[in-house]
């Protein structure tokens, strides 16, 4: 799910990330629209209300708005730098780390609003603003190893390539291009993944509260986990078969020395 | 100049621009603190054929308590919001305390009262002496109410 880089990565692999990271940022989306009023994950409408208020000159939430849209923006440049640095020297911990940061936000985020949360505007605002940098981590990341493929944090492109492909389906040739499909079912599942998160979060957000973004972070420690995994156990398949190979040379290597001691002795 | 100093100046601009406009404005919750006076509650959907059968004076009066009745603010007729978080409303024979906070980007005014219930308005207008709340009505009156006030201390 993360080791593979660009090209090489297979329709499974975008599917799988894609599910997952949607999922997540499904919630957290919805998760800061019920707690703070509003949205974390999409910035489109961030845009929308950035030059609403500067038509009404209202300079604090001006400065407010364009530090989230900055933040989201800082989040991706952060994400891409990290994975084509660091790509060629560990692709698992080049595409990790900004996960890890990611997590390290939202549990700030939950830790802070469970046990020190005022309420006040700053307060209100801050928590956006880290919320923000960790969607645009988390889109930088999927966007820049799946080849600008998966993007999870808003589906406004999703929804009008679903449009497009499906549309593209009314002519047979098309209908069985394989490509073509393998896009439709990825959109498909993150469209679907993301909801499943936002309304997840919705029922769950009166019981959990500030706990959910704890939720959000175990989702996204199952993406490390599960490459860690597999890489471990691709490892100790890889041991096992070695042990076997050189099982062989050693018994008859044994079975030569104790020969030799018999003749010895004899 | 050195590629490093290009993206250094540029996130630089971006977090100068950010100081000046926030040294520029003044936060929401400093401007809104002090005495507010109610001057207008208005609803997009009165009919005002419905003022003059239940004789009501005022449109003004019938949709206070025509979209009002449920709300803890209805019988206010002074807001004073105060800088521990706590709003006095104020009316005839009537005071009541609730806290209040904003949400989003300062555009939401969330009230809470004691048995945790909770009302939410849309900040649409705040200056130095105009304050503007817009809220969504219960179904029983779907639409959009709109309350207007002046500031007095």
């Amino acid at each position: 799910m993360l080791r593979k880089y660009s090209n090489s990565r297979s329709l499974a692999d975008n599917i799988k990330l894609g599910t997952l990271t949607a999922f997540s940022a499904g919630m957290v989306n919805i998760g800061s629209l019920l707690l703070f009023f509003s949205f974390s994950s999409n910035v489109t409408g961030h845009y929308a209300i950035l030059a609403s208020e500067i038509v009404k000159g209202n300079f604090y939430q001006i400065a407010v708005v364009f530090s989230w849209i900055f933040l989201f923006f800082l989040g991706s440049f952060v994400s891409n730098l990290i994975v084509i640095h660091f790509n060629k020297k560990n692709a698992y911990l080049a595409h990790s780390v900004p996960i890890l940061l990611e997590i390290i936000c939202l549990v700030t985020v939950g830790i802070y609003g469970q046990l020190f949360y005022q309420e006040t505007l700053v307060e209100t605002e801050t928590l956006l603003a880290l919320m923000l940098f960790a969607m645009g981590l988390q889109n930088g990341l999927t966007a820049s190893i799946s080849n600008f493929t998966v993007k999870t944090t808003h589906l406004t492109g999703t929804t009008t390539d679903l449009g497009i492909l499906f549309s593209m389906f009314t002519k047979k040739e098309y209908r069985n291009n394989e490509a073509l499909k393998g896009k439709a079912k990825l959109l498909l599942a993150i469209a679907i993944a993301y909801l499943s998160g936002a309304i997840f979060a919705g029922f769950t957000y009166m019981q959990l509260g500030f706990k959910m973004f704890y939720l959000v972070s175990v989702v996204l420690v199952i993406i490390i986990f599960y490459d860690m995994y597999k890489l471990r156990f691709k490892r100790y398949i890889k041991k096992r078969k070695n042990i076997k190979i050189n099982w062989i040379p050693v018994k008859e290597y044994l079975i030569i020395d104790k020969e030799k001691e018999e003749s010895i002795t004899s | 100049m050195k590629l490093v100093y290009k993206y250094l100046s540029f996130f630089g601009v971006g977090f100068m621009l950010f100081l000046v406009l926030i040294h520029l404005s003044k936060n929401p919750e400093k401007t809104i603190e002090g005495e507010w006076n109610e001057l207008v509650w208005e609803y997009e959907k009165v009919l005002k054929n419905d003022t003059v059968s239940a004789d009501y004076k005022a449109v003004k009066n019938y949709v206070k308590d025509r979209i009002g009745e449920k709300l803890v603010i209805h019988k206010a007729e002074k807001w004073i919001f105060q800088p521990d978080g706590k709003l006095l409303l104020k009316g005839v024979d009537y005071t009541k305390e609730v806290n209040w906070c904003m949400k989003g980007r300062g555009n939401i005014l969330e009230l809470k009262y004691d048995d945790n219930n909770v009302e939410h308005y849309n900040l649409t207008e705040l200056s130095d002496n105009r304050l503007v709340l817009n809220f969504d009505t219960d179904k029983h009156t779907s639409g959009i109410a709109r309350l207007t006030f002046e500031k007095i201390n």
